[in-house]
């Protein structure tokens, strides 16, 4: 395949001349491979990201194909990680994909998100969310959290890298506090897919700084109202996470 | 005193934090976040923020699916 021209509908886009090559020469980290997580990944490598580093310890059953597109019914039981890269590597050969079969801990952060300047948090647990928040957080890697739940999601980037993001804007755990909850609740195909596409475009705008109005700020999407609504960020002094001077760990 | 509140105009009573507002709701506060005039209310700061006439308050579901 000719990769000169692999890109050429995307390169009409004036902001995207360069995106592909951008994306190419960053790599990016992943948490989840699920509704948000697969999709999503799929995007970004169909647009250039040939650098992943992605982690999601599930296995696939069946109560995942409705929305989870990238498997299949002859994929039921195997671990979702070894699934999503087949299908990223069929799509582009050239794909650089590192799976981690894990749970992303202070203990692995470190390797998972060597040499990548950016995590998505497409996971699907409050734990894991208040966890990813402040290890990118101590770490000063930037982060974008999207989340999706029946008819509701939410997505931001936390710019952890400046500390005047920081200042002004604070974390996900001020928002939601240390405490948080969710209850579980039903998801559909189209909304996770519509959100990761969301995902994959916010992270492709982060990469040809295109950001500038979205820094400090939530979206919060509606689908019973078909809206989107957005909320300045505010930092706590309190908060356990981002509220007191911390060093980079 | 009349405030929004996700997009409806409802009346309170004057001298109410967004913290007392949550539990007259009988919303579970760890379950949600708040924003008032498109600006989040960090959690922390709920006790401390008294509503005020006609002010713009949304407050929705947190949510971790993905």
């Amino acid at each position: 395949m000719n990769n000169t021209n692999r890109y050429a509908r995307q390169q009409m886009i004036p902001e995207y001349q360069d995106l592909d090559k951008r994306l190419e020469q960053n790599r990016i980290a992943i948490v989840g491979s699920g509704g948000l997580g697969g999709l999503c990944s799929y995007l970004l490598v169909g647009a250039g990201a040939l650098n992943i580093n992605i982690a999601d310890y599930d296995t696939i059953d069946e109560t995942n194909l409705h929305r989870q597109i990238l498997y299949r019914e002859k994929d039921i039981g195997e671990k979702k990680i070894n699934c999503c890269k087949r299908e990223l590597v069929e799509l582009d050969k050239r794909a650089n994909i590192n799976t981690f079969a894990e749970k992303i801990t202070k203990a692995n952060f470190q390797k998972f998100t060597e040499g990548c300047r950016l995590v998505l948090d497409l996971s699907d647990n409050i734990e894991t969310r208040l966890s990813l928040n402040s290890l990118c957080f101590a770490n000063r890697i930037d982060l974008i959290h999207a989340s999706v739940t029946a008819e509701t999601a939410l997505l931001a980037y936390f710019k952890f890298s400046d500390s005047k993001f920081i200042d002004e804007y604070g974390c996900y755990e001020c928002l939601a506090g240390e405490n948080a909850t969710t209850a579980k609740k039903g998801i559909t195909g189209p909304f996770a897919s519509a959100v990761s596409a969301f995902v994959a475009n916010l992270t492709m705008q982060v990469f040809t700084d295109r950001i500038t109005e979205k820094l400090g700020k939530i979206y919060l999407f509606d689908l019973n109202r078909f809206s989107i609504k957005s909320f300045s960020l505010k930092k706590s002094p309190l908060c356990k996470c981002c509220g007191t001077s911390k060093e980079v760990s | 005193m009349k405030i929004n509140y996700n997009g409806s105009t409802i009346e309170i009573k004057d001298n109410l934090t967004l913290h007392s507002f949550v539990l007259e709701l009988q919303l579970e506060s760890r379950t949600i976040a708040a924003a008032v005039n498109e600006q989040i209310v960090p959690k922390k700061n709920w006790e401390k923020f008294y509503l005020q006439e006609g002010m713009t308050v949304d407050i929705f579901n947190l949510v971790a699916g993905g």
